[in-house]
């Protein structure tokens, strides 16, 4: 290692070098198909190999461990765990058999069961991955027998379970709240407003699908069918009145509202459905301990990244002027904003993105004077955008996956999806109160 | 999934399968326990901690400390296991069009090259734990505690992480020897009395380990008084951190092991037991995928 340093003669570089060869390095890596902790600890390592030999590798370690070792955090196990065992119970059935008992009927009425079905998982459950599980598995086999193709059933469940990371429970947001030192509960409350707003977007975009595919609508239900359907799924609508109406009259903490979540799945798929067998607990608590253990793995190596970066000032001599100028024009600094977390997301893991990204620009939304929660909220919504963008969307990912299916088959229907959400992004810059309009009424 | 050919090789091979199964099969039962372990104490302690504040007018001092150390031992304990499931997050845009040869020579490359890093991380992080150990007063290699500090300190590196695996996978086969006779004993009771025993047994295992890591707390305590501790556990935080080096070292044998695999056989894996391979064409897309975790790999064990 020290005669490769010594070869590169990466001492003798200057800063804004090194953040060039280490910015190639991390994307070469990237592309190989490393697993995505590597190219952000050798690029920390790297980096400190060139600016900082005399510091200990251990302090890498270090900024790992205090990357993880915070309390909020626990938040996301939880919400992932109440998913799981949703998951293996009989809740996310329930609610998609009262949306398609409701709008099954119309036009598009089997997308939109989806779309909207995504988004109330998402909002049970607080997991992307989970809502592609969880939907994707029931219902594209349904989309693909109706007559839609399924590059466009796998492109629409995609983007509509990334409208999971908007919709509270978000563990996006628990991120963003965590590094940027915003009210986790006030971003979960934001996202909401511009949740719905991307929801009715797709609605639209899957009405026109169905009529220029001519797609046959579905039998409508009797209202007697509707009302067993609401019946049957209204012990799950308790998730998000657990969830948003606890931390809304601050009974809970964010971390609580998650720990809740996890008993009242328990007491609901265990005591009331009984389609939980506590023989499958440790099965799911394995499942739960596997997702936490990959994703925070890249919350560990990304702190101790970002920590790198920030140490060598790379932030303030690459972007210091850039964000220096964008600071006195909020609207400028929004759409830069917007377009960096976009880009970033295409890349690595929304998570990543946001433990990197959020440190450089706090300062510059600080000075601009913008409220924090819009801006968290529109960091999360790109964090979905990119996340789901095509060439390296980590959703994509998520989808290879879990539908086994090839690459360039999985990103062929996203397009359209995408421009919807860039569309929303637009909507959220110009009008602030799609986000702000509720944690407004809370203050 | 096929099983590599050391069945069918000659002598040496077969003499190298029995122990690599029995440490492989050993310390995937122990990584598995702990996941589960520390996932349901997390969701143990966070819940009742809600309860006893809404309900008892009191909150458990301990609930967030255990919480956090629990997130640490779950992200770092669980890099191998996710290793060994494939399921660590990357980009295989480029791997995919690549053909056959040219993926296995990129998949041994990036195992290999990852199971380096991964080692030289966990040596960082022994690094790191030790010198948080070191802030003791007295060090607690003298009372033999910790089964990292006995191994890898007083031996060469190699020995030491070869008598470090056995340990633990030793630890994972009296978990499942555990495991199998509660299993066993619980098969004999049927409907209520089924769920009195077992309710039993794991309030008697949940006593037991409450009493063990008080001893063990009270006898680091008593030796090393002066160490770093979590203010309301008392737990001393190095013994926390010394999971790091070992969950790097999980995770770097996994790696290793899916590199060796990619040479030794003719097809493709992400891992030991994880083809690279995608839905066949015109399967039923309803059937495929998900986060099961015995998924694939008690398939192969049972062939195995």
């Amino acid at each position: 290692m020290a005669e490769l340093i010594e070869w590169l003669n990466l001492a003798s570089m200057t800063t804004p070098d090194v953040a060039l060869l280490v910015g190639i390095v991390m994307i070469v890596l990237l592309l190989m198909g490393y697993p995505m902790m590597v190219p952000l600890t050798a690029g920390a390592l790297l980096l400190m190999a060139a600016k900082f030999s005399g510091l200990n590798e251990a302090t890498l370690i270090q900024q790992m461990i205090g990357g993880v070792e915070q309390t909020v955090l626990v938040a996301v196990p939880m919400f992932i765990l109440a998913a799981d065992i949703m998951i293996k119970g009989n809740t996310a059935n329930r609610l998609l058999d009262l949306v398609s008992k409701f709008v099954g009927h119309i036009r598009g009425g089997l997308p939109v069961t989806t779309a909207i079905s995504c988004t109330l998982f998402g909002a049970v459950s607080g997991s992307t991955q989970a809502t592609v599980v969880a939907m994707g598995r029931p219902l594209r086999p349904r989309l693909i027998e109706a007559g839609y193709t399924d590059r466009f059933a796998i492109a629409l469940i995609i983007n509509a379970s990334d409208i999971a990371l908007l919709i509270p429970p978000s563990i996006g947001m628990i991120i963003y709240g965590v590094v940027s030192g915003t009210s986790v509960g006030a971003l979960f409350i934001a996202g909401i407003g511009p949740g719905l707003m991307i929801l009715t977007l797709f609605a639209i975009y899957c009405y026109g699908i169905s009529v220029w595919r001519d797609i046959p609508v579905l039998p409508r239900a009797s209202w007697q069918e509707r009302l067993v359907a609401l019946k049957r799924a209204s012990l799950a609508t308790g998730f998000p009145v657990i969830i948003i109406g606890g931390i809304y009259t601050g009974t809970f903490s964010p971390t609580e509202a998650a720990s809740m979540s996890v008993a009242y799945a328990l007491f609901l798929e265990m005591v009331l459905y009984r389609q939980v067998r506590p023989s499958q607990l440790p099965e799911i608590a394995l499942s739960t301990g596997m997702i936490t253990a990959v994703v925070f793995i890249l919350v560990a190596a990304g702190m101790a990244f970002s920590w790198m970066i920030s140490f060598a000032q790379i932030p303030s001599l690459v972007l210091g002027d850039m964000l220096a100028e964008a600071s006195q024009h909020p609207y400028q600094l929004l759409v830069l904003i917007a377009v960096a977390y976009f880009v970033g997301c295409m890349f690595v893991d929304p998570i990543v993105v946001i433990l990197v990204l959020t440190p450089i620009f706090s300062p510059a939304i600080a000075t601009a004077g913008l409220d924090p929660v819009h801006v968290g909220t529109l960091v999360v919504l790109q964090a979905a955008i990119g996340s789901a963008t095509p060439p390296f969307g980590c959703d994509i990912f998520t989808a290879v996956a879990i539908f086994r299916r090839p690459y360039l088959e999985v990103i062929r229907g996203t397009p359209p999806f995408v421009l919807i959400l860039l569309l929303s992004t637009a909507l959220l810059i110009m009008f602030p109160q799609i986000a702000l309009f509720l944690p407004n009424l809370m203050r | 999934m096929d099983q590599p050919q050391v069945g069918h090789g000659g002598g040496w091979r077969n003499a190298l399968k029995v122990p690599f199964d029995w440490i492989d099969s050993g310390l995937d039962w122990f990584e598995r326990s702990a996941l589960i372990a520390c996932v349901a104490g997390m969701a143990t302690v966070t819940v009742s901690n809600v309860i006893a504040r809404n309900l008892l007018g009191f909150s458990l001092q301990f609930a967030n400390d255990t919480a956090q150390m629990l997130l640490v031992m779950v992200t770092f304990l669980g890099i191998g296991i996710g290793a060994r499931h494939a399921r660590h997050i990357r980009v295989s845009a480029l791997h995919d069009l690549l053909p056959h040869l040219g993926q296995k020579i990129l998949l041994v490359f990036v195992n290999l090259t990852t199971a380096w890093l991964l080692l030289a991380l966990a040596d960082f992080g022994w690094n790191y734990a030790t010198s948080v150990q070191r802030t003791c007063r007295v060090l607690p290699d003298a009372m033999g505690l910790g089964f990292f500090s006995v191994p890898i300190g007083g031996m060469p590196l190699t020995v030491g992480i070869v008598v470090t695996l056995i340990v633990f996978a030793l630890g994972g086969h009296l978990i499942r020897l555990a495991t199998e006779g509660g299993e066993r004993l619980l098969a004999r009771f049927e409907g209520l009395r089924h769920h009195a025993v077992a309710l039993l047994g794991l309030t008697v295992l949940a006593l037991l380990a409450w009493g063990v890591f008080h001893v063990f707390i009270e006898m680091v305590n008593a030796r090393s008084g002066q160490c770093r501790v979590t203010s309301s556990t008392g737990f001393p935080v190095y013994l926390n951190y010394m999971v790091v080096p070992l969950g790097f070292l999980f995770g770097g044998i996994q790696f290793f092991l899916a590199g060796v695999r990619n040479l030794i056989s003719p097809e493709n894996y992400l891992s030991w037991y994880q083809k690279d391979e995608y839905e066949e064409e015109g399967a039923d897309p309803g059937m495929t995928g998900g986060f099961d975790p015995e998924e694939d790999l008690t398939e192969d064990r049972d062939r195995g």
